[in-house]
């Protein structure tokens, strides 16, 4: 019922809004991005289609010619959604370096000192995965921001290197999410508001937003 | 001619065409097809996506502005695509005077 009333709504359009109407609805993306693609895409039709009324075609022709010109559907969303995947990409990068690069003075500042060490195996496991796996994140999140930023420069970053962004934060977001609220659980200064809030504000909330991000962006690519 | 062949050399191509002045992405389509007398036939879409990645890469800077009654997108060559177009330029101008050596003799 929805592909048939979306067909009639496209039936209704003119050629060249009918284009731009399918372009805008098969593209996913940041909406900025989207909108000032869709907004180009529409400008250049309508100057295609003004060129092609002044050499003489009447106006459904010139915006049909115009279209035509403009490539199918299943050439051009491909092209442009890999700009929106870059974009995308390159925000879920610096989201992830900044949640990141804030875990050290937590664990080592506010955390750190209000934080008894408990004795327990698992606890070590968790307390060694935050200092060398933090690390490894915050080495990880700089070459992505690389890749995602100057790397365009050298070549074309592309939705491959989008998704490895997106997948990677995803994993970092969520490792660390659970990691400190098992550290939190584990330790016994658990009955400590001040502990819970530090964790809610600068590790449960920020990993969340950037996971959430992160699927944002997988979904471009 | 192979479109193939010119759609490898595109993004030098946009750098060449907005080198005077700022343009906008229908006048950079163009100004391509003036320039390759009508040659370089690739889906006009595919430009953008090609203007995009330069802007990103750092070659070009765009802006929204007013023009022909309504604003649009104008791409502008940076400092930095300027020296991408030169070092473009001088490795075309080799690359062909060296294929021009060997297939110009008869």
């Amino acid at each position: 019922m929805r592909i048939r009333n979306r067909g009639v709504r496209l039936e209704r359009m003119s050629t060249a809004q009918a284009y731009v109407t399918a372009l805008d609805e098969a593209l996913v993306g940041p909406s900025r991005v989207r909108r000032d693609l869709v907004q180009e895409a529409r400008d250049h039709l309508d100057d295609a289609a003004a060129a092609y009324a002044r050499a003489g075609r009447d106006r459904p022709h010139a915006e049909r010619l115009a279209v035509n010109d403009f490539g199918d559907l299943e050439e051009i969303v491909p092209a442009f959604q890999t700009t929106l995947a870059v974009a995308s990409s390159r925000r879920t990068a610096w989201m992830l370096f900044a949640v990141l690069a804030i875990q050290p003075f937590l664990w080592d500042g506010p955390l750190g000192p209000n934080r008894p060490d408990p004795e327990g195996l698992f606890y070590a496991i968790l307390d060694n995965a935050v200092e060398y796996g933090g690390g490894l994140m915050i080495l990880a999140s700089v070459t992505l921001l690389v890749l995602t930023g100057i790397g365009n420069r050298w070549f074309a970053a592309g939705r491959g290197i989008a998704k490895v962004t997106s997948i990677t934060a995803i994993t970092c977001a969520v490792s660390i999410k659970l990691t400190g609220i098992a550290m939190v659980l584990l330790s016994t200064g658990t009955s400590d508001p001040w502990v819970w809030l530090l964790l809610a504000v600068f590790i449960v909330v920020p990993m969340s937003v950037t996971a959430s991000h992160a699927r944002r962006t997988l979904a471009t690519c | 001619m192979k479109a193939d062949a010119l759609r490898g050399h595109l993004d030098a191509m946009i750098l060449a065409v907005v080198e005077k002045e700022p343009l906008h992405g229908y006048a950079i389509i163009e100004a391509l097809s003036l320039r390759s007398g009508g040659e370089l036939d690739l889906p006009t879409g595919t430009v953008y996506p090609a203007l995009r990645r330069l802007e990103a890469a750092g070659h070009l800077r765009s802006t929204w502005a007013n023009g022909g009654g309504r604003k649009r997108r104008t791409y502008t060559l940076s400092a930095g695509g300027r020296r991408a177009l030169a070092k473009q330029r001088a490795e075309w101008r080799t690359f062909s005077a060296v294929v021009d050596g060997v297939l110009g003799q008869a």
